[in-house]
């Protein structure tokens, strides 16, 4: 009888050793795994809702839906029908396809110059990376460096002054150190030059951190729109997101009493919450794909074999 | 393994000394610039130029008139006799760049823009626009004016001060008092039409006329009330005590919903609507030459005790704090917020929002005895703008287009800048009403193109989309509280504190008021707010204003 029941408590799969938890303790677990995702979930679904929702219904619900009564594509229609979208979402691709590529390369060859023992002029280079790390620039200094190299109203500016993230750098040189150095010396020995032994033997072997360093690039390109506004004049040549803040901002910070007009015609909140939604597909579609090359990069070097 | 090239610790504090010694050097240049940065720019014991001569424009005749003292002219329908208020193209053909801040999203580009491309050929120039959001306006701006290619024509406002602005404007800015002084406005009758309190509130530099000013009417702020729910609890507003209208706006507040509505920044009315029926001044107060600050006046520590009993009793919602523009709006117009302490812009878009539930209307500030009631009078601007320095031609076409921007209500111009292109923008309703057309109103309109910052005429009450009675109502308030309105002496006088530091002595007042307001701490403690904000630069500020008042 006893021993039924302990064999009834311990799971399939359990380990003998492992008794099954109190059903407290279950239950317990799986309110909290409910309350953790209607946390993530909840807000989630409010936004899609709302961007679905008819104006009229949002205005009298007190400014978001749960769930659309009258289901409409309007706000998505308004905002694509501009034009400006469609084209700031062309700009904001093409950054993040060129930056992306750009940073990585230019990542990959420091990072890996960087990793390698003695060389000439390693040390001080790196003081001189980890120093932009630990002070960087403020705004008026890094908007007249890119003044005065002729890059302003460029697309390059949003690019050329964020070329090498030094975070990711590190990572990248911390991943090529723990390579084996047999490796490269065998690579030596069979007469590879250094441009070989990079690419047949360090970027094989680095997918992952690839992976990981390429997405965050690729997430900061994205999402960046700081940079736009100071550097980029013409709003045609805006990229998404800096598009899309405006969305989102206006008639929002009516400092002054008298820009009313401007509450007037400002984006409903359908139509906010359609431009948050339009601002994370391209991210939510790209995560589960490059998701388990993520965990394998964040515990890279966690343990040492 | 081979020993990586690891950085040792003590070349890392190596490392770290040299980037102090980068930082530090930033800050004593700034120290020296200080002490050089050519003086004050204050408007004391200057040689000072006439304002710009007053030359009303004689258009249509409004239907509710308006008052030199400050009341507005009240157009009940649109006139049908427009006039030409221009009578050459202003511009060279020349490009003009333009920087203005913008709440809209953004245009089209000129060629694909209707919109844009009227404006262009109206004005005569190829304008091109640096559009700054809002939210971004001081970082923008700030590296603008660190560069040196400033663009031709700069809007300075929507209540955002440049890093010492008036440094800025008389050092790279080009004087404009040879163009506008006195009777030489003439020469921009449009101009000429902005009315006197505009360019006061403006504020000359060193003496001198720097700015075009973009006009705000006298009235700055208001308590928009649900007329209906206010009758249902037997409030009458035309002449209640602070007590009656306690007791009114707790009858409201039940259900979710409450009495008081206020957006975050306007901090539950106090400053706007609750200090002045205190009766307490606008800002600042002068006395016998000395400028006293409103907040340090018994009166209003007065009006913050009893917003502060309002918000107790449950007559504000909860989060007022946070409350943002937008859903303070949303919150009025369903009903939720009975009443909405907000600037009189807000009156077309509530009287819209609400979509004929119930009247809306405005509240005469209510008795509380000391100096009031009163209410509180704009500074009659809402910024203005600058030009760069270029050659006398060249000034004067920026000027002619300024001109143009600046054509009254009732003629073709302004119809252009605020209506856009009949057939296209609007099309005109059988009693002649420009209705807009969905182009206007799905992005080619000027809040996305805000050409109306660059140059404006002054306002009318004249709304599109809002009933002639609503248009009486606002009319007949104005009527009755122009008189009780109270001006802020301090408007156009340059302090070099609060140029500095005005932000940061601002903050901690209004940190002091939403924390006593909403019973974080007790009362007594606006003393000690008081205290700080004289210490941190607060007395400094009110001497440098009473030195340039009298100057």
């Amino acid at each position: 009888m006893k021993l039924q029941r302990r064999d009834s408590r311990r799971g399939a799969g359990r380990p003998a050793w492992q008794e099954a938890p109190h059903p407290l303790t279950s239950t317990a677990k799986a309110v909290a795994i409910v309350v953790v995702l209607a946390l993530v979930a909840v807000p989630f679904l409010v936004v899609i809702s709302t961007s679905l929702a008819d104006p009229a219904d949002v205005v009298a619900n007190g400014g978001w839906a749960i769930w659309p009564e009258h289901p409409t594509l309007a706000a998505y229609k308004e905002i694509l029908s501009g034009g400006i979208v469609g084209r700031a979402t062309v700009v904001s691709l093409g950054v993040t396809v060129v930056g992306t590529a750009l940073s990585l390369a230019a990542t990959v060859l420091l990072a890996y110059a960087l990793s390698r023992p003695a060389v000439f002029g390693g040390k001080p280079i790196m003081l001189v990376v980890l120093f932009t790390f630990l002070f960087p620039p403020g705004i008026i200094p890094a908007y007249l460096v890119v003044k005065e190299t002729g890059l302003l109203n460029s697309y390059a500016a949003l690019i050329a002054p964020v070329l090498v993230n030094t975070f990711n750098l590190v990572v990248m040189r911390g991943f090529f150190q723990s390579l084996p150095a047999e490796l490269y010396e065998a690579a030596r020995m069979d007469g590879a030059s250094e441009l070989t032994m990079l690419w047949r033997i360090t970027i094989p072997l680095s997918r992952a951190v690839l992976a990981v360093v390429g997405l965050f690039y690729a997430v900061s390109y994205w999402n960046s729109w700081f940079n736009a506004l100071i550097y980029i004049d013409e709003p045609a040549r805006w990229p998404l997101q800096l598009v899309l803040r405006t969305y989102v901002l206006a008639g929002g910070q009516l400092a002054d009493p008298s820009a009313g007009e401007a509450g007037l015609l400002s984006a409903p909140q359908t139509v906010r919450m359609a431009v948050v939604v339009l601002a994370t597909i391209p991210i939510v579609l790209v995560y589960p794909f490059l998701q388990r090359f993520f965990v394998k990069g964040v515990l890279s070097g966690a343990i040492k074999s | 393994m081979t020993r990586s090239p690891e950085l040792s610790r003590r070349s890392l504090l190596r490392a770290i000394g040299m980037g102090a010694t980068a930082i530090a050097v930033p800050s004593l240049l700034a120290a020296c610039g200080d002490g050089s940065s050519g003086g004050s720019v204050s408007n004391a014991g200057t040689d000072k130029v006439p304002w710009p001569t007053y030359q009303p424009f004689a258009g249509p005749t409004p239907d509710l008139p308006g008052t030199a003292e400050g009341v507005q002219a009240g157009y009940t329908k649109y006139p049908s006799n427009l006039v030409n208020a221009v009578k050459a193209t202003p511009g060279d053909k020349t490009k003009v760049k333009a920087v203005a801040v913008t709440y809209g999203t953004p245009p089209k580009p000129a060629d694909q823009n209707k919109l844009w491309k009227a404006i262009n050929d109206a004005l005569g120039i190829d304008l091109e626009l640096t559009l700054v959001p809002d939210a971004d306006f001081d970082a923008k701006m700030a590296t603008l004016t660190a560069g040196d290619d400033l663009p031709d024509i700069i809007s300075i406002g929507g209540g955002h001060r440049l890093p010492r602005e008036q440094e800025f404007v008389s050092a790279k800015c080009a004087d404009l008092s040879e163009y506008l002084a006195g009777d030489k406005i003439k020469a921009y009758p449009n101009l000429a039409n902005l009315p006197p309190y505009t360019w006061q509130g403006m504020g000359r530099i060193k003496g001198r006329i720097f700015g075009i000013p973009l006009e705000r009417p006298l009235p700055a702020y208001g308590m928009f009330i649900d007329r209906s729910a206010f009758a249902s609890v037997g409030a009458n507003d035309s002449s209640w005590s602070k007590d009656e209208f306690a007791t009114a706006v707790k009858a409201l507040s039940k259900n979710k919903q409450y009495g008081l509505g206020a957006q975050k920044a306007n901090q539950f009315g106090l400053r706007q609507f609750h200090a002045a029926a205190f009766g307490a001044p606008n800002d600042w107060k002068v006395d016998g030459g000395k400028f006293i600050r409103a907040d340090t006046l018994p009166e209003f520590k007065d009006a913050l005790a009893f917003v502060r009993e309002l918000f107790a009793a449950g007559a504000y919602y909860p989060d007022t704090m946070s409350l943002s523009v937008t859903d303070t709006k949303t919150f009025f117009n369903n009903g939720t917020f009975k009443s909405m302490t907000d600037g009189l812009a807000a009156f077309q878009p509530a009287v819209i929002g609400v979509k004929g539930a119930y009247p809306v209307d405005l509240a005469l500030p209510y008795n509380a005895g000391g100096g009031g009631p009163r209410i509180i009078a704009g500074t009659g601007n809402f910024g203005y703008t600058v030009l760069k320095k270029a050659p006398a031609e060249r000034i004067q076409m920026l000027l002619r287009v300024l001109d143009y921007l600046a054509a009254p209500f009732g003629s073709k111009e302004y119809e252009l800048t605020h209506f856009g292109v009949e057939g296209v923008h609007f099309t005109r309703a059988g009693d002649g009403t420009p209705t807009p057309t969905p182009l206007w109103t799905n992005g080619e309109n000027n809040v996305n193109l805000p050409i109306i910052y660059l140059a404006e005429a002054p306002r009318v009450l004249y709304f599109s989309g809002v009933d002639a009675e609503s248009v009486k109502r606002l009319h007949a308030w104005e009527t009755k509280t122009v008189p009780l309105g109270v001006k802020n002496p301090a408007a156009g006088l340059v302090s070099d504190t609060r140029s500095r530091s005005g932000v940061t002595l601002d903050k901690v007042l209004n940190d002091g008021i939403n924390d006593i307001v909403t019973g974080r701490v007790p009362l007594t403690n606006w003393d000690a707010v008081i205290k700080k904000w004289r210490d941190d630069g607060g007395d400094k500020m009110a001497e440098e204003y009473a030195k340039e008042y009298a100057g």
